[in-house]
């Protein structure tokens, strides 16, 4: 039923619309930062799942030494079974159409028209692979930089040469992201398998139970039971892992990374909470001698604070409409640039129904909540109390001391009194308006130091080359005449050559590792590139985390005898595979089909590649340089990208092919991208915050005015000019700025701090060292008074219009 | 005649600064149902604490007032609010009417709140009313638009609303020129005739001309009570 509370309800919206509108956007910004990630969030947590589950999952993956399709049905037959699969996992190594070596991990599945765990689907091209075809993992075919038909070629696990083609795609969603873990991932038949001088077995055991409800340390009691049944049949277990239940092995760094958004989120809604609480407060304020004419004909406090609750309902659902439609949509963009990244299909962008009724929630719920409290004082005035309120004229200034201090001080300029005048009266809004601020500003500083830390970073690793350029070449080049060459150049100084390989660290072998501990699931080895460097070479200082660099003395307590050993130095990025790894002990790698140990004896700084540095370790004659280290006189990039013009002319003058050449700062290109992605996204979230707070100026200001309507039509009556007032409202706007400048100034700095440390422990496993920004201190403060004065615009406008009858009438 | 108004040994005092101050001293009135009773007195001399005593918007520091039988001094406000919407219509100096609703929705809204007069007669009886007080072309005006005394006639029409015994005006003439001051008197004097209990203060000499009790107040004390002739 319409009646004339309903009435009075929308009109008073409609008379004050640019406000509400004001308020619509403020809650719609806020529910839109946070549908865009709840909707998103709860999509491809659904789907991923749903990928994973559909599947079908391994429960137990066992890696046993050798094994044939016998064992299948025995293990089927074992109690609690449910299904078991077999693969086989080799490693080798596959060159790029850029002429790279990157780890393959060869994967030969037991029947790949019927798998039963772990389901691979074809994704484009031919499925199975015949003989002298390869599938490449969906998302390794970016790794590999090749397309369908190609040939490819890659090596066995004992550096033999094959070429095989490229004639399918395959997804599989079960391996960890083929990106960041610089491998490529294949698929062959038994054939192709022989066809590349490797012989056939099974290496890899999968089971599925019976009982899908089993928790993970039931399981994990199982595994053991299943590896000591293996182990009595005489089959060598060298370990096995088990699957949190139902859970995607990316399921963590996708929690985290979502964490940081919905922080964000979380502090977008706050911050527009706090204006609607402003906002509210003045309009009802406003609104107190109209409360109390309605209860002296009659109103009950109950139908009162009903007029008003219906009409922050109202804008919460207006702010609803536009925010609950938007959301969806780029929630929508947001899933499919993450679906690539996570590897999985999306069937379905449906959002939970909870999803959404926690959005309507929130969106009602933050006007709401921000208008209780004035709601229930104006509701509960006595009508004398509101009458009197509405009676024009009543000044409650100059009550405190402070106040009356203030008052006092001469020296201060007529706009600037009146300013601080202002703001004291309205102690509240004006304090939260300066928080919101501040909190916009100390975002906006952050996000400078954050480019600056970054920037640093990158600085010291571009100084730990000391090398001009780097030459990467095929190793049957003549290295001999390369270097002769080079050395008759004026600008070079000295050149020295290195071999760079890929080669595979194991990370789980022979060891009963669960889940928890790390979420690489399914390959045992990882792509790492080690750089072995002549005895001695300097061409290299890279920042020591622990321990000590090669040409120094060990510091680290060793396991084994100095003599026997083969020292490396390892990145941050392979310590944090390895967490039980301990400096002085030892690691398993790879090299063309060697398996060799290593003993880390200190790790590095370095913001590329995993990887692994050595001295003289792959002396063997088979190993060829591949590299060579330039070292020069020039320094600045301009001279050193004119050197490798030169010296790439050189080259091709006398018959030399060389592979690549690079500065330290084309070395530093990647990095240096992939902070400018993430220091842009800080600034399109700080200018989120900015904008809010921007909002909360307007807010504010036309508040104060409309509040003061009378007092500033009197004020124009004994002759102050438009002028004068608009200067006071600007005063006003840079006493905000210049205090919310003040603290932002302090609280950036933790803030800072934080995001630096978390940044690096996200992106390079390793806590990045705050560097700050000092001129964005300096900036920021202009820039804010700028922001406010623009912001306070639109009240100066208002009061420039103000006419002195109007505002006399005011009521 | 009943008694519609009753006060005995009303007092109401402030405290501002810590210094005492008596607003209204020991007042007995009795007030019969039908009367037309003018109070006059000087500003400040404490005629609006009166009348907010006599609508319950006010409560006294001693005394008792009766207002139809109800003792309205001790009565917690929530009830009073509805008992006044009932009970009374008032008047203001500065008309009071809400400045989104236009003069139709205005007198509407108290029959809303009132919930006295069944929904589907409130619309007929809010365009009687505008009719009665002579501005029914103006009934889907906003207020704004509406001169001083249109304003007044609108205040008066809703304070009608819900049909009230009693009509409690505190200076309703205040911001009017004297020919619509004139008619507005003229239009309370006519609900008078038609049984209305009003009581009205005004600044307004001639306004013994239309009651038939004139009271005086002097620094919160009763100095001159008495029936009017004719
Ligand atoms: N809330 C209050 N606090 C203190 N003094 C008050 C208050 N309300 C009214 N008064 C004082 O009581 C006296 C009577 O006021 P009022 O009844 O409004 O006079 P008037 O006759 O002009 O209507 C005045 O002196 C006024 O200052
Ligand atoms: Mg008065």
């Amino acid at each position: 039923m319409f009646n004339r509370l309903w009435t009075k309800t929308w009109r008073d919206l409609w008379q004050n619309r640019s406000r509400s509108l004001l308020v619509v956007l403020s809650i719609a910004l806020s529910t839109f930062t946070l549908g865009v990630i709840l909707n998103s969030y709860a999509v491809l947590s659904r789907e991923m799942t749903q990928n994973f589950l559909r599947s079908n999952p391994t429960a137990i993956s066992f890696s046993v030494e050798r094994f044939d399709k016998d064992l299948l049905s025995k293990m089927k037959n074992q109690k609690g079974v449910g299904e078991v699969d077999a693969r086989r996992l080799t490693s080798g190594s596959i060159r790029t159409n850029t002429g790279e070596w990157k780890t393959l991990l060869l994967f030969v599945v037991n029947d790949y028209n019927n798998i039963r765990l772990n389901i691979i689907k074809t994704d484009r091209g031919t499925w199975p692979p015949k003989k002298g075809q390869i599938l490449i993992e969906r998302q390794a075919v970016s790794v590999l930089k090749a397309s369908l038909g190609d040939t490819i070629q890659l090596k066995n696990i004992y550096g033999l040469s094959t070429q095989l083609t490229m004639t399918g795609i395959a997804h599989d969603v079960g391996l960890p992201q083929a990106e960041w873990e610089n491998v490529v991932y294949g698929y062959v038949s038994i054939d192709t398998l022989n066809l590349m001088g490797v012989d056939f077995y099974f290496n890899q055991l999968k089971i599925s139970f019976d009982n899908q409800q089993l928790s993970e340390s039931e399981m994990t009691a199982e595994a053991s039971n299943y590896a000591r049944w293996l182990e009595n049949k005489g089959y060598q277990v060298n370990g096995y892992k088990v699957a949190a239940q139902g859970e995607h092995p990316h399921a963590n760094i996708t929690d985290g990374m979502f964490m940081i958004q919905k922080v964000f989120a979380i502090l977008c809604c706050f911050l527009s909470a706090i204006l609607v609480f402003n906002l509210m407060s003045a309009i009802l304020s406003k609104q107190l001698g109209q409360i109390g004419v309605m209860k002296a004909i009659g109103a009950s406090s109950k139908q009162i604070s009903r007029i008003y609750y219906r009409g922050v309902v109202l804008l919460g659902l207006l702010g609803l409409l536009i925010s609950l439609p938007c959301a969806y949509f780029v929630g929508n963009l947001y899933i499919d640039k993450l679906t690539l990244m996570m590897n999985i299909d999306i069937s379905s962008y449906r959002i939970p129904i909870g999803i959404i009724l926690l959005q309507i929630l929130i969106g009602i719920g933050i006007p709401i909540l921000s208008a209780y409290r004035p709601i229930r004082k104006a509701s509960q005035l006595t009508i004398k109390e509101s009458l009197l309120e509405y009676d024009p004229g009543v000044d409650t200034l100059g009550n405190s001391s402070f106040e009356k201090l203030i008052l006092k001080l001469d020296f201060l300029t007529h706009p600037l009194r009146l300013a601080i005048r202002n703001s004291i009266r309205q102690k509240g809004r004006f304090i939260l308006t300066t928080g919101v601020l501040m909190i916009a500003t100390a975002l906006l500083m952050a996000s400078f130091n954050i480019a600056r830390t970054m920037k640093q970073v990158v600085a010291v690793d571009r100084s730990a080359k000391q090398w001009a350029l780097k030459i990467s070449f095929d190793p049957t080049m003549e290295l001999i005449d390369l270097e002769r060459l080079l050395n008759e150049m004026t600008e070079i100084i000295n050149t020295e050559s290195f071999k760079r390989v890929n080669v595979s660290l194991f990370i789980n072998d022979s060891e009963k590792i669960s889940n928890k501990e790390s979420h690489h699931s399914h390959n045992y080895q990882m792509g790492v590139v080690l750089n072995d460097l002549q005895l001695n070479s300097n061409m290299l200082s890279l920042p020591m985390i622990d321990g000590s660099w090669l040409n120094e003395p060990f510091t680290a307590e060793l396991t084994q005898s100095s003599t026997t050993i083969s020292p490396v130095v390892v990145s941050q990025l392979v310590m944090d595979r390895l967490p039980r790894l301990k400096l002085g002990g030892t690691i398993k790698v790879e090299i063309a089909g060697q398996i060799k140990i290593l003993t880390v004896i200190g790790v590095a700084q370095n913001i590329g590649y995993p990887s692994i540095y050595s001295s003289e370790l792959l002396s063997e004659e088979r190993f060829k340089s591949n590299g060579l280290f330039i070292s020069s006189n020039k320094q600045s990039k301009k001279e050193l990208n004119q050197l490798k013009k030169e010296v790439i002319s050189l080259a091709e003058k006398h018959g030399l092919k060389l592979r690549n050449v690079v500065t330290p700062w084309d070395a530093s290109q990647v990095v240096e991208g992939h902070f400018n992605i993430i220091f842009s996204l800080m600034l399109l979230l700080t200018a989120i915050v900015i904008f809010i707070a921007a909002n909360g100026i307007i807010l504010t200001m036309t508040t104060n005015i409309s509040e003061r309507t009378r007092e500033l039509g009197v004020l124009k009556a004994i002759g102050a000019t438009g002028k004068v007032l608009a200067s006071m409202v600007l005063t006003e706007a840079s006493l905000i700025a210049i205090l919310a400048w003040v603290f932002a100034c302090l609280v950036t700095l933790p803030i800072s701090y934080s995001v630096a440390y978390w940044l690096g422990i996200l992106l390079i496993k390793t806590p990045l060292e705050l560097t700050l920004e000092p001129i964005i201190f300096v900036i920021s403060l202009p820039a804010m008074i700028a922001i406010t004065g623009l912001a306070s615009l639109v009240p100066m406008r208002k009061i420039m219009k103000l006419s002195v009858k109007n505002s006399l009438l005011y009521e | 005649m009943s008694n519609s108004i009753q006060l005995s040994n009303v007092s109401k005092r402030y405290r501002t600064n810590n210094t005492p101050f008596i607003a209204l001293d020991r007042i007995d009135l009795s007030l019969e149902q039908g009367d037309f009773v003018s109070i006059v007195g000087k500003s400040g001399s404490g005629k609006s604490t009166l009348l907010n005593l006599m609508s319950g918007i006010d409560q006294p520091s001693s005394g008792q007032v009766i207002v139809n039988g109800i003792d309205i001094a001790h009565m917690k406000t929530n009830f009073l609010d509805a008992w006044r919407g009932k009970n009374i219509g008032l008047v203001f100096q500065f008309f009071q009417l809400l400045p989104t609703l236009t003069a139709l929705e205005n007198i509407l809204l108290a029959m809303d709140f009132c919930k006295v007069i069944s929904a589907a007669k409130r619309v007929d009886r809010a365009r009687c009313l505008l009719q009665r007080v002579g501005i029914s072309d103006k009934a889907n005006q906003f207020p704004s638009l509406l001169s001083g005394g249109e304003k007044q006639r609108v205040a008066i029409a809703r304070a009608l609303a819900n049909d009230p015994p009693i009509i409690l005006a505190d200076e309703p003439t205040g911001n009017l020129d004297s020919a619509n001051a004139k008619s507005i008197f003229g239009l309370l004097t006519e609900l008078n005739h038609q049984g209305k209990t009003i009581v009205l203060v005004s600044h307004d000499p001639d306004c013994h001309l239309y009651s038939n009790r004139s009271i005086h107040i002097i620094d919160g004390r009763i100095t001159v009570n008495q029936k009017n002739a004719g």
